[in-house]
């Protein structure tokens, strides 16, 4: 799942071809400019999503299908730079208000056998985001600019492979993560000072990326009651449909390490706690906004899975940022929230 | 799969199995009921067993403990099954892995079956190998395999453990 990025500086140029990463324009004139021309939106910013829903729902070995869907909330309200929160950002710089991000991930696993399994993750990307723009201390703040978007993310294919171990519980994953959502411009905004530019690449519903996506896992059973795992994923744009001068944008690349324990005494209910490290490097190109989409975050996240039936669980969790150091200002939510199901069969 | 095989441990942590819960597990109580559906398919449940001694064991190919007390609880059996022994031997294997389960099985003088056919909630998650449970004439639990700090079978141990019940009879 794309993560949106806060981005903060904007150029003077008109808004296709500015350059979100140039160096900041700080200059009163500059300022005096920037307010009377329609900007282009480059909010983004390293939120959650970080959750393992593997482990959420438990490893399987079970050969079989299985049928998933994922709800994840992620309201980024609060401007953060550095480790701190923040009041509001130097002048010259785009003022964010909101990015709230609602996911509808489908998900159909296949394993042929203990040792293999294919993951297919369908999104569906549903993204409102205001902003007032550049921020000019010498003016009243202006009307919020508005986006929404509700349409296909970008899909991933996912092949595990976990025929190291007779036990089946340490696995390799290569993956693949298609374009197939809305990306570049094809977002603008709709209301506000800002109406008719488009939105910042990093919030389109997709990255016009293909990216490769490597990964590992390690889960046990480490007592009658309790369950440890440990995971990693790596995701990296290999190829970007945007990648001509003056108009490429490239994702930066991800990390992802999860660890955690699972409660087993009753397996009706499963209480859970997750914590989930994120390391994301700056987007690039001249659509990116360099400065201000890279950072380092950990979440804790408890959550509890229950057993409806043989086939049937249904899980729920939440995410509470413990740390956060991020680069620049960025939008980050103060907690986010998952849920889902998978039936297998 | 150059670990297959090769799990040298004392015990073996697994996956476990799914829906179990060990708390109703106490020595002297009643053993909760286990039903092992053997390769060939019989059907053999602990209720049926009452006034035998019966040993649950539980274990696995790959794992090297379990394959080393297999043979011992095969000669036990072979020694004291005319006094009233039983061993059940659940393995957790997956169907995969069939064709060796076979293979060992054939080896064993006592009926083996998958687990993931055959029926032992009562004993909690399986998650770790070897574990075994004793239980007694009475259909009462005389010996709860999560409790030993080696769980391992010896003939010192079978004598220690399982002719005491054997005799009681």
């Amino acid at each position: 799942m794309n993560k949106p990025f806060v981005i903060k500086e904007r150029s003077a140029a008109p808004p296709r071809q500015q350059r979100p990463g140039a160096p900041l324009l700080a200059t009163a004139l500059t300022l005096t400019l920037l307010s009377a021309i329609p900007q282009r939106s480059h909010a983004c910013a390293s939120c959650g999503c970080t959750l393992s829903a593997d482990a959420a729902m438990g490893y399987s070995a079970l050969p079989g299908w299985r049928l998933s869907v994922e709800y994840d909330y992620i309201d980024q309200d609060e401007l953060r730079s550095g480790t701190h929160a923040v009041s509001g950002v130097p002048p010259g710089t785009e003022l964010e208000h909101e990015t709230l991000n609602q996911y509808v991930t489908a998900s159909l696993s296949y394993s042929p056998s203990s040792s293999w399994n294919l993951t297919l993750l369908v999104p569906y990307v549903i993204r409102s985001h205001s902003t007032y723009g550049i921020y000019d201390p010498t003016q009243p703040l202006p009307e919020l600019s508005r986006s929404f978007s509700s349409s296909l993310g970008d899909i991933k294919l996912i092949a595990s492979w976990q025929g190291l171990l007779p036990t089946h519980n340490l696995g390799m994953q290569l993956g693949v993560k298609l374009p197939t959502g809305q990306y570049g411009t094809a977002v603008d905004f709709y209301s506000g000072p800002n109406a008719g530019a488009p939105l910042d690449a990093s919030l389109q519903p997709g990255t016009g990326s293909t990216d490769v996506i490597v990964g590992a896992y390690y889960y046990a059973a480490i007592s009658q009651n309790f369950d440890a795992f440990i995971n990693g994923q790596f995701q990296a744009a290999i190829k970007h449909r945007m990648d001509q001068p003056g108009n490429d944008y490239r994702p930066g690349n991800s990390t992802t390490v999860s660890f955690g324990l699972r409660y087993e005494g009753d397996p009706r209910w499963v209480p859970q706690l997750q914590l989930n490290l994120l390391h994301k490097s700056p987007d690039t190109g001249a659509l990116a906004d360099v400065q201000n989409t890279a950072g380092n975050v950990a979440y804790l996240s408890p959550g509890i899975t229950a057993q409806v039936s043989a086939s049937l669980n249904l899980f729920v969790f939440a995410q509470v940022p413990v740390y956060s150091n991020l680069y620049g200002t960025q939008l980050f939510p103060r907690w986010t929230a998952s849920a889902g199901a998978t039936y297998a069969f | 799969m150059f670990l297959k095989g090769a799990a040298a441990c004392l015990a073996c942590n697994v996956l476990p199995s799914p829906a179990a819960w060990a708390g109703g597990l106490h020595v002297g109580a009643a053993a909760p009921a286990a039903t092992l559906v053997t390769l060939d398919g019989q059907r053999i449940s602990t209720s049926e067993l009452h006034g035998q001694v019966v040993i649950l064991t539980f274990w696995a190919t790959w794992c090297s403990p379990c394959r080393d007390e297999l043979p011992l609880l095969s000669d036990y059996l072979a020694t004291h099954g005319d006094a009233g022994l039983r061993v059940l031997g659940f393995s957790l294997d997956t169907r995969e892995e069939l064709a060796e389960v076979r293979r060992v099985a054939q080896s064993l003088r006592f009926p083996v079956g998958l687990m993931s056919d055959s029926s032992a909630s009562g004993y909690g998650r399986i998650w770790r190998l070897p574990v075994s449970f004793t239980i007694d004439r009475q259909g009462l639990l005389a010996e709860d395999g999560w409790k030993e700090k080696n769980p391992v079978w010896t003939r010192e141990r079978l004598d220690q453990l399982v002719a005491p019940l054997l005799a009681s009879g």
